[in-house]
């Protein structure tokens, strides 16, 4: 039944947020508001109106400004931040890569933290012990598994992050700018896994500001605007608009690109 | 097509409650424009799958707080035995009071007393402290209190072990009383989650509430029977206010089942017929008062948390 279901529907989805000022807000300050009758903060609705259907298996970009609403967007869809509006419908194991090694102990070593956050993401221990040797190599630390947290760099510890969070087998994986981490043969790897994902079948949704990367690798692309869907379709037609609209050079299709429904979108 | 749900109107603000197949499975859900989101069972029903993340995340905090080894123990050990010491001496001194078993009194109460602001206050912080969780992966977040608080029952389990080595050296026989304890416990854990679930909600949006719980949950501290026992009180309206409050079931059931005799003096303990304050048995019967205010409270706090669980991404 599940193939005739798109993997995400979003619905009229709305995300709202509540501006205070750089009020922060303390127990007297709730009293007073509430004796004063003032209303405590204005709206603000960071996406809304969104209506999306993402079926099963494709590799959907967001893309947009800074400030449009893509990480609020994605977060949504990953159940992070509920709709304030609408609906929102989600059907398989998602599994969200928002910041590389969320919930990382800085203290406990690389290995602890590799059980700790499998857990966290959604993985039995069983699976865990299954795929720790997977997780291990993929990283790539050499001995530095077993240092604490805390002595990684930052490009160690997003490696480490997302070879915990690529090998929980999601069938919806919601990305945020995390492929730009580590060096280039990294790199590499991380693209040979999630083409794997896709090849699995699993339905991807990342944001991405590298405008080759979105060409490169997703077959429909949203352009959000200030928190609207300005556009949604094929992805160079979108990015070329994109980029038109803020006056930069727009991309050629090229030839050689893997993807063959891009050049005859193009 | 006929396995597809129906459509239906949108109806903005308010959500749907007919109809529509809201969870098929744990992780094929409806998220609607609700407040919450799914219904309450099936809240439930993922909490229990995701259960895992209770151990995991309690372990970790453990782990890391001690390294678990001998001296991690004594670590563990060490604030309720010397708070035991402090309160002992001063009393001791200040009432001359000479029966010894009283720093069993105090140090019982102390350590339940302990799991209970260590629930509260850590509840407060859990959602601020776990950010880079709640900002950045889904799962149930009513699983954070649960975590505080077994954590605070990890440090109670610990601090129990040394009262049988007090026991040893005062003379206190254990006797078959002892069996109640998993009730009280129990009792104490709902209560303890009951206070939990909405000082979390609120200790998230009113920054300093933490600092402003410290000190109300201290002074209750001392108008509980904590340091001096129930049956000091002959005034009966007195004795009746004390019940109200739910620690008092919970510090007098503890003493009695660990039977600080009086009552039932037995041949173990001799010391112990000569002081009246003590008694043994069951536990207090103001215990169930609290086991009815607890289980209140944990119904309508869980009921609230997860209501106000949808905007924790936002608020931090």
């Amino acid at each position: 039944m599940s193939a005739r279901y798109p993997a995400i529907r979003a619905k009229d989805l709305g995300i709202k947020f509540y501006l205070r000022g750089a009020e922060n807000p303390t127990v007297h300050s709730g009293m007073v508001r509430f004796l004063k009758r003032k209303p405590a903060r204005r709206e603000f609705w960071a996406v809304r109106n969104i209506t999306v259907d993402i079926p099963q298996g494709q590799v959907f970009g967001i893309i947009g400004a800074n400030g449009s609403g893509k990480s609020t967007l994605l977060r949504a869809l990953a159940r992070i931040y509920f709709p304030d509006e609408g609906e929102l419908e989600i059907r398989g194991k998602i599994s969200s890569l928002i910041t590389l090694g969320a919930g990382f102990r800085q203290e406990l070593s690389g290995m602890d933290n590799i059980y700790y956050n499998g857990i966290i993401l959604g993985l039995t221990k069983q699976e865990i012990e299954r795929k720790r040797q997977q997780i291990i190599d993929f990283a790539d630390l050499g001995q530095f598994i077993h240092e604490p947290v805390r002595t990684y760099s930052s490009g160690m510890r997003a490696r480490l992050g997302f070879s915990v969070a690529v090998h929980v087998d999601p069938e919806i994986l919601v990305v945020d700018e995390v492929l730009v981490v580590g060096d280039a043969a990294f790199r590499q790897r991380c693209a040979e896994k999630m083409r794997e994902l896709f090849m699995r079948g699993a339905t991807v949704i990342m944001v991405q500001h590298n405008m080759d990367v979105i060409v490169e690798m997703c077959q429909r692309v949203m352009w959000l605007d200030k928190g609207h869907v300005q556009t949604i379709g094929e992805p160079l037609d979108v990015v070329n608009k994109y980029l038109a609209s803020r006056n930069l050079p727009v991309l050629e299709a090229k030839p050689a690109t893997p993807n063959p429904g891009v050049i005859s979108g193009g | 097509m006929s396995s597809e749900p129906k459509k239906k109107p949108v109806t903005r603000l308010r959500a749907r409650t007919t109809d529509t197949p809201r969870a098929l499975d744990f992780d094929t859900l409806l998220v609607e424009n609700a407040r919450k989101i799914v219904g309450f069972r099936e809240y439930i029903k993922e909490m229990w799958h995701r259960r895992g993340l209770v151990r995991v995340l309690a372990g970790r905090q453990l782990k890391s707080q001690y390294e678990l080894n001998v001296v991690g123990f004594a670590w563990w050990l060490a604030e309720p035995l010397s708070l035991a010491a402090v309160y002992y001496v001063l009393v001791a001194v200040l009432t001359k009071r000479q029966d010894h078993v009283y720093i069993l009194v105090v140090l019982i109460s102390l350590l339940s007393f302990k799991w209970f602001q260590q629930s509260v206050i850590q509840s407060m912080n859990t959602v601020r402290g776990n950010a880079s969780l709640v900002t950045d992966i889904y799962f149930p977040r009513a699983l954070l209190p649960i975590t505080e608080t077994m954590i605070g029952l990890a440090h109670f389990g610990v601090g129990l072990c040394i009262v049988p080595i007090f026991m040893l050296f005062l003379g206190v026989g254990p006797t078959p009383n002892l069996i109640w304890l998993p009730v009280i416990v129990a009792v104490q854990l709902i209560f303890n989650l009951g206070a939990a679930y909405p000082m979390a909600v609120w200790g998230l949006r009113y920054r300093n509430l933490p600092n402003l719980m410290g000190n109300i949950i201290r002074l209750w501290f001392y108008l509980s029977p904590a340091l001096y026992e129930l049956t000091r009180f002959s005034n009966g309206t007195v004795k009746f206010i004390m019940e109200l409050n739910p620690l008092t079931g919970l510090f007098e059931s503890y003493r009695r089942i660990f039977r600080l005799a009086g009552f039932t003096p037995s041949k173990l303990c001799p010391k112990c017929a000569s002081v009246p304050h003590y008694y043994a048995g069951a536990p207090h019967p103001s215990l169930i008062w609290t086991l009815i205010l607890g289980c209140f409270m944990l119904l309508i706090g869980a009921w609230y948390f997860t209501r106000k669980e949808t905007q924790f991404g936002k608020e931090i």
